[in-house]
């Protein structure tokens, strides 16, 4: 079959996208202990200011929107977590999960009255062109999320483990209370991660909106395959999303050529409960209390 | 007091409705009942036993989907198809609870969505239900019986949520609840009571989507299988008193009520609604309203900021 090298190609650039958009679940639910619901729809709001940018008098190129997109939504997470989730990260679970499902749907509305459910797309002068190797075909702008994605992991592990920040990070990940007494101040360092966290979902904004047209909805299918991925790399390694990435990523593009294009969904859900049922605590996942 | 006078009022209440109400508001009524019911539906999985289900749609859509299959392909008459739905989402239930209970915290609660999504995306796929297109049934029904359904599936789910909460079964939950290992300790079948309990809430939100596709006659998959109606159930729970016998009741008919008169007349507001509604409840109520209503918990504006005095950092 000659179409395999594509669809394998394939799968290696959606993997890019999924990793990208998983990196900061994942930091979040590692070191936070919060499924951030509300994580789908803070790419959303990266990809609608990256289009505002560009729409705007400015014409910013979208990649120069990045560095922008990311202060913006760091902010806006820092704020998120510094009075809202702060305020019952000691409690169950179930609160901080319920209460980032309704910050997201907050933030679906409001993407709907300001720029209405019609779905939009980035267009750029380099935004169908692709490199062609023989029969391949590679489309620069995918090229571009899965370096993007390659670049962000290491920069965040570096990050992690070589700044007294991302140490303390780190630290209040491992034990909270232990954290505390060593002088690490829990709102701040919270907020602080979840800042970084909603600025890396600005990246993968930025990104996606150059790739797929998007609509204030994406959030939700985002997010679970946010879920996924991590499940899938394991949770509180950097690396996971990665790798999780790359193997939905061709997981999927292999199902839409073997079982059909409207299969993907349910093939991806199928796999989250098998993996799950195999393994409780995901592929690669730590056991936590 | 409260105990008698609270169930004899409602019953009165529910039953009388459809003397004084007819067309649009005895079908606004049927709609504050269904919510009901299925709040009663997740609280004895998610309010009783701590396991916070996303997916509780699954049941409510093969619900429908059974009955309007059954009704519009084999010519069932409604009463066997209702059981009918019923059992096939217990034997669902049964089949996923395994697997899934096994699961606690945020895996539970995605599995459970994840389940639910699988389902809706693979009832498209079988032609004999109509695929994307669904099935069209019609009950020569009127809509005072279809309220009178609704209410008789209220009332069972009341009954199974007082029996469950009046005796040893009940504290079994709560134990699990709390803490699951040290339950198992004490001597609790922690999985025998939660199997039990999710096998029971299945059946109760499937007779919810059975009378509900013989209402609106018409069942199609993003229509059953829209994951809002699980969220929602987790609201209404959580707005009233999750674990309670009336909260779930309470919670449905305040947000219903608000609800539906922001959808009358401010369209686009209702779903930000929604979410501004759950933001509150979580910050504020965690416990819902109910410990307000029966005064275990007085009313002032310190105890707004007591609730998650205790849970911030």
């Amino acid at each position: 079959m000659e179409i395999w090298p594509q669809i394998i190609v394939n799968g290696l650039l959606l993997g890019g996208v999924y990793a990208l958009s998983a990196l900061a679940f994942s930091l979040e639910w590692g070191i936070l202990n919060i499924v951030n619901l509300a994580h789908g729809s803070f790419i959303m709001l990266g990809a609608y200011l990256t289009w505002m940018l560009l729409t705007s008098p400015l014409h910013l190129d979208p990649l120069l929107s990045i560095p922008i997109d990311f202060a913006v939504l760091a902010v806006l997470g820092f704020l998120m977590q510094r009075y809202l989730l702060n305020r019952v990260m000691r409690g169950q679970f179930f609160l901080t999960l319920l209460l980032t499902f309704g910050i997201d749907y907050v933030l679906v509305n409001i993407g709907i009255l300001l720029w209405t459910a019609d779905p939009r797309a980035v267009i750029t002068s380099y935004s169908a062109t692709s490199l062609a190797i023989g029969a391949l075909t590679i489309p620069y702008t995918r090229v571009a999320v899965l370096a993007a994605a390659l670049v962000m992991t290491v920069a965040l592990a570096r990050f992690m483990h070589h700044t007294r920040m991302g140490r303390a990070i780190n630290a209040t990940g491992m034990d909270l209370d232990a954290a505390s007494l060593m002088g690490v101040r829990l709102p701040i360092v919270f907020a602080l991660t979840m800042g970084l966290g909603c600025g890396l979902a600005g990246v993968a904004g930025a990104l996606y909106s150059v790739n797929f047209p998007f609509s204030p909805q994406i959030g939700g299918g985002l997010t679970l395959r946010a879920f996924v991925v991590t499940c899938l790399g394991g949770l509180g390694n950097v690396y996971g999303p990665l790798l999780g990435g790359l193997v939905l990523g061709m997981v999927e593009s292999v199902a839409s050529v073997v079982i059909g294009s409207g299969a993907v969904d349910a093939a991806a859900f199928i796999m989250l409960v098998f993996i799950l049922a195999l393994r409780p605590r995901g592929l690669g996942g730590r056991v936590t209390a | 007091m409260l105990r008698v006078a609270l169930p004899v009022g409602f019953g009165i209440a529910v039953l009388a409705t459809p003397l004084v109400a007819s067309g649009y508001p005895l079908r606004e009524a049927t709609t504050i009942l269904m919510y009901m019911a299925l709040a009663l539906s997740w609280n004895l999985i998610g309010g009783l036993c701590g396991y916070p289900s996303v997916g509780n749609v699954a049941f409510f859509g093969i619900g429908a989907y059974v009955t309007a299959a059954l009704v519009a392909h084999l010519h069932w008459t409604l009463l066997p198809a209702l059981g009918a739905s019923a059992l096939a989402a217990l034997a669902f239930a049964a089949v996923i609870g395994p697997i899934v209970l096994r699961l606690n915290g945020h895996y539970f609660a995605i599995a459970t969505l994840g389940t639910a999504q699988a389902l809706g995306q693979i009832v498209i796929m079988v032609p004999w239900v109509g695929g994307p297109n669904g099935i069209i049934l019609r009950v020569p029904i009127g809509d005072t019986d279809v309220y009178y359904l609704m209410a008789a599936v209220l009332g069972l789910a009341l009954l199974i949520t007082h029996v469950i909460l009046r005796g040893s079964w009940g504290y079994a939950c709560r134990m699990i609840r709390q803490d699951e290992h040290a339950a198992a300790a004490c001597g609790v079948n922690a999985t025998y009571y939660k199997t039990a309990c999710w096998g029971l809430s299945a059946i109760v939100a499937a007779l919810v989507g059975s009378v509900y596709a013989v209402w609106i006659t018409f069942v199609n998959p993003p229509s059953v299988f829209d994951p809002l109606y699980s969220l929602t159930m987790v609201v209404l729970t959580l707005v009233g008193g999750a674990g309670t016998l009336w909260g779930p009741v309470v919670g449905a008919f305040l947000v219903e009520i608000v609800d539906q008169y922001l959808w009358a007349n401010l369209l686009t507001a209702h779903t930000l609604f929604l979410g501004v509604v759950i933001v509150v409840i979580v910050l504020f109520l965690p416990r819902g309203v109910w410990p307000y209503l029966t005064g275990q918990q007085g009313l002032s504006w310190r105890s707004l900021f007591e609730g998650t005095r205790r849970l911030r950092v």
